[in-house]
């Protein structure tokens, strides 16, 4: 599962940035690589491409810098969402 | 989905209508023409709420849920025939106070919200700058490092409230050029007292209900407390209150549309020419349709945008449909709404011309309507400059 997440926001990553697909604990956001808008675009795809709701609080750079922080993100949302 | 307002809500709109109605904008003319702020019909609208409804009780506001917050501010904007008064009221609360309450610390919020909710503080906010307007992220205001707190230097330009203001939210540049441009900058709050702080009049063609500054920071010294959210954190933090601006001051330009679609229907059915109605001529009621169409077509927008924030949902995109359509439309209406009157429209007589004054800024304060475009583009995963 983790695997094909990462997949995923590696290669949509991958499509954005300048210097092409990244590693997977690349700081995307550290080096001016993206545009200005890029993290909110980041965000609302991580919504339609997985189906979870992000909040206005989750609009943390902290949340989306590299890849394996989205994928950790993606899977603590889908975890809260999954029935006990 | 359900398109009815509550029975609250709905009371609550006619409430707000009728109170703009009867307590403000008897002096919209004299303030439009000298310029000057209506300290009275802003305690007014403190006393009433106004100034708090989406801030939290506990810190002073009227805990107003976001989609009823939103109503509330359109039901504003039709009753208030003073359009400065209320981009005096959507600057302090949309691009100060819920910067506060958003990303302030408990002490911040305790510190200031209270005196923003009640009026006794008049709230502003410095982005802009003389080199720096749509491409925020290279302004030149700095905030550097100095023991403890910080030292601010930089002039900014065009800022709504600025030379009445007591509290500006403040954004300034606090990482060098090693530092990617989305972290290199931070927020602060300013007091308007602050040793080292200046503020110049700026003369505009429309809202002169609202004042608007050049604000001059020269050494101005801030304590660490001073600074919104973490260091470096700016333009996240202006990107996710951005909604706020975008969508939740453009509710009461919606309100201005609809008074000025109303005012439209009454005269085209009162005036007459050539034996009959102005209204009964097709190119008149046409326009007029078209105004009615622009109306329900804003307000189902801006009312999704509340629905999304009171989901407490994202509205990114949203916000920025709302604010390019709402403002280019209601300058439509409103160039409209001055060919339906005639001379009586572009003469000072009925207002109309002041309302088309007060309308033309929207395209441009908040991000102008090319910038939300690339926004609205860019989000749907164009590639953009901006
Ligand atoms: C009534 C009013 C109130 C305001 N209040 C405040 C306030 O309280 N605080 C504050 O900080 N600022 C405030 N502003 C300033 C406002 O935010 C700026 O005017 C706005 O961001 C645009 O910047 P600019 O005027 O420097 O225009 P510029 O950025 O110089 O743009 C000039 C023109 O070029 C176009 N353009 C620029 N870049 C692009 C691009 N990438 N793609 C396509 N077109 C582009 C613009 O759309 C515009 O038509 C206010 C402005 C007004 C009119």
């Amino acid at each position: 599962m983790t695997d094909d997440i990462a997949k995923t926001v590696r290669s949509f990553i991958g499509e954005h940035v300048q210097d092409g697909e990244p590693g997977d604990d690349h700081d995307i956001f550290a080096t001016g690589s993206v545009s200005s808008l890029f993290a909110v675009q980041l965000v609302m795809w991580v919504e339609r491409t997985f189906g979870i709701a992000v909040h206005p609080t989750d609009l943390d750079i902290e949340n989306f810098r590299t890849v394996n922080h989205v994928v950790r993100f993606v899977e603590s949302r889908r975890a809260a969402a999954a029935p006990a | 989905m359900d398109f009815a307002p509550t029975p609250e809500q709905q009371a609550l709109r006619e409430k707000v209508v009728r109170f703009a109605r009867d307590h403000l904008g008897a002096r919209a003319a004299e303030h439009d023409r000298d310029a000057t702020f209506d300290e009275s019909g802003w305690k007014a609208c403190a006393d009433f709420g106004v100034l708090g409804w989406p801030i939290k009780k506990e810190y002073g506001g009227g805990g107003l849920d976001p989609l009823t917050a939103i109503m509330a501010y359109e039901a504003l904007g039709e009753g208030c025939v003073d359009n400065g008064l209320v981009f005096a009221i959507n600057n302090h609360l949309f691009a100060c106070a819920v910067y506060i309450a958003d990303h302030g610390t408990e002490e911040q919020r305790r510190r200031w919200l209270p005196a923003l909710c009640d009026g006794s503080l008049v709230g502003a906010h410095a982005l802009s700058e003389p080199e720096t307007g749509s491409d925020m992220l290279s302004l030149t205001t700095t905030a550097v490092r100095d023991g403890d707190g910080y030292v601010l230097n930089g002039t900014k330009k065009f800022i709504s409230n600025g030379p009445r203001a007591d509290l500006f939210v403040v954004f300034a540049r606090t990482g060098g050029d090693d530092v990617a441009p989305q972290r290199a900058l931070s927020a602060f709050v300013v007091p308007a007292d602050t040793p080292g702080l200046t503020a110049r009049d700026i003369p505009k063609a429309g809202l002169r209900g609202t004042l608007m500054g050049e604000i001059t920071f020269d050494g101005c010294v801030l304590g660490e407390d001073q600074r919104l959210g973490a260091e470096g954190a700016g333009y996240q933090l202006f990107t996710s209150t951005m909604e706020w601006e975008r969508g939740f001051m453009f509710a009461s330009q919606v309100g201005v549309m609809s008074r000025l679609t109303d005012r439209c229907a009454a005269y085209a059915a009162r005036r007459r020419q050539f034996g009959r109605p102005i209204g009964s001529f097709q190119s008149v009621s046409h326009r007029i349709a078209d105004m009615r169409v622009r109306l329900e077509l804003a307000r189902l927008m801006l009312y999704k945008v509340g629905w999304l924030r009171s989901r407490g949902r994202l509205a990114m995109q949203e916000a920025s449909m709302l604010k390019l359509y709402v403002s280019e439309g209601l300058k439509t209406t409103a160039l409209d709404a001055m060919q339906i009157h005639g001379a009586r429209g572009y003469t000072e007589e009925l207002g109309i011309e002041r309302e088309v004054r007060d309308v033309l800024a929207g395209t441009i304060y908040g991000g102008t309507s090319d910038i939300q475009r690339s926004i609205i583009a860019g989000l749907m995963g164009l590639p953009t400059a901006a």
